[in-house]
């Protein structure tokens, strides 16, 4: 994976210019649980320093976009970008994923929800915590 | 997955993570999990693909204990 390309980079542009407030991006790097080789391009993928380079560039398309970047030595789900303190993405957003990661930092940054008023009733009406993984691909 | 996002900023009972399934292979395997979008919710795969806005709240209903499936 390389750098954004001028059309990508316009298009992210676009989406966090239209940001209300200010999101934050906290990067945390480790060692991987379960380390995995992925070859692209001829060459072995680094996630955490491909999601660091993805950040600081997206970062820079916005005054509004803070980033943070943290490390540890302990073993874990790394990297881990956390958008607006509250989502979560494991891993490298690449390929199709960078959508996600561009759209949950416009939701993070919106006012108000962007969710249907049943959706909201139906949301108010939780008894329960629900934790929910999105499992993803770059394809 | 932004379906999973709105859902989490609009209730702090929701909690929302992306994991890579091709870099986490090992936590999609302990799911079962085939293919993607695949959903898990208080660590049970609870659905498996895209679905509209109206039919992920249910599930995310179901999920949490709140309601009986209406199909």
């Amino acid at each position: 994976m390389n750098g954004l390309g001028e059309h990508e980079r316009e298009t992210i542009r676009d989406v966090v210019g239209r940001l209300d407030h200010d999101v934050s991006l906290l990067l945390e790097l480790g060692p991987e649980e379960t380390p995995t080789t992925v070859i692209a391009g001829g060459r072995e993928i680094d996630f955490g320093a491909e999601t660091q380079a993805l950040l600081e560039q997206i970062a820079s398309l916005s005054g509004r976009i803070g980033l943070t970047v943290t490390e540890t030595d302990e073993r874990g789900r790394w990297p881990r970008t956390t958008i607006g303190g509250r989502l979560v993405f494991h891993g490298l957003p690449w390929g199709y994923e960078l959508a996600t990661l561009v759209g949950g930092i416009a939701e993070a940054g919106r006012s108000e929800s962007s969710l249907s008023q049943a959706s909201l009733a139906a949301l108010a009406g939780l008894e329960h915590d629900v934790a929910l993984e999105v499992y993803v691909t770059p394809t | 997955m932004l379906l999973a996002y709105r859902f989490a900023l609009a209730s702090p009972r929701v909690t929302a993570a992306a994991v890579e399934a091709t870099e986490f292979a090992a936590a999609a395997d302990r799911h079962g999990i085939i293919s993607v979008p695949a959903i898990v919710a208080n660590s049970r795969l609870a659905w498996v693909g895209a679905v509209p806005e109206a039919a992920f709240a249910e599930h995310l209903l179901l999920a949490a204990g709140t309601a009986r499936p209406t199909i």
